[in-house]
């Protein structure tokens, strides 16, 4: 990840904003900032996309709206792999339990791999 | 171990999600647990063995999981050996352990029968909890039932 200071950041803005790596920005030594160029949104962390829609959607108390909480609902559904509920629902409650587990194994050897790099 | 030391409780939350056909992944196990003292009793003995300890916090803490400390409060995010557990008292929406006995449904697991919270009663502490990143959640479940319902 490339680093910069606040006052680097803004005077190497269109520099800094080129190509996909994230910058991490700095003021005084302190990391305050993440900026992900959005050159190539599907680089962004997955929880950091989630993350954004959900700051977004407090800052907004989209979900203190009934009417808005459902319509992003029913949005969010389309999005929604039918396929593989179809699947597990084709498993019985253990068979989806242990599917979970292997899940949760492989997520952890992912993240060791990842820690060793 | 719960389930053989006749712990009264409802697993809730992710776990509960993929035991009604939900593919996402969840770490942790929440269990919605009886108030009761004797019910707080068979738990702290049955997790003993377990060696749970409060998720986060420093080593060496002098936290020790007893009858008193589960008295004295209500929900506990702690670490064991067998993996991260959220104790909790009551969910959103006003789901205790004597609500949910109502709103659950029985399904065996490794040969042992635990309760779960149904899918409309876990839907509906979804939406009581107001929390936006639980909107996705909610959509999956939704579609789940939408599903099972043709």
């Amino acid at each position: 990840m490339r680093s910069a200071s606040v006052r680097d950041f803004r005077s190497r803005l269109a520099e800094l904003l080129e190509g996909s790596e994230p910058v991490l920005v700095t003021r005084h030594g302190k990391q305050v900032a993440i900026v992900y160029p959005l050159s190539d949104p599907a680089k962004v962390p997955i929880e950091v996309r989630r993350g954004i829609v959900d700051s977004v959607a407090r800052r907004f108390r989209v979900s203190d709206n009934p009417q808005i909480r459902s319509s992003l609902v029913e949005r969010y559904k389309r999005d929604v792999d039918r396929t593989l509920i179809r699947e597990n629902l084709r498993r019985s409650p253990e068979q989806r339990l242990r599917t979970l587990q292997q899940m949760q194994r492989f997520a952890s050897e992912v993240r060791r791999a990842g820690r060793r790099r | 171990m719960l389930v053989d030391a006749k712990v009264e409780f409802v697993i809730v939350g992710g776990v509960a999600a993929t035991l009604h056909g939900s593919a996402r992944l969840t770490s942790d196990l929440d269990i919605v647990y009886g108030r009761a003292n004797e019910n707080i009793r068979r738990m702290v003995t049955a997790l003993a063995p377990l060696h749970p300890y409060l998720r986060g916090a420093p080593a060496g803490l002098p936290f020790h999981l007893d009858a008193e400390t589960l008295r004295a409060g209500l929900n506990f995010t702690l670490t064991t050996d067998a993996g991260p557990l959220d104790l909790i008292g009551e969910i959103a929406g006003g789901f205790n352990f004597e609500v949910l006995r109502k709103r659950s449904t029985v399904v065996e697991l490794f040969g042992k029968r635990c309760r779960v919270i149904s899918l409309d009663a876990l839907i509906e502490s979804k939406m009581a909890a107001g929390r936006p990143k639980d909107l996705e959640v909610i959509a999956e479940l939704e579609a789940i039932r939408d599903e099972q319902s043709g």
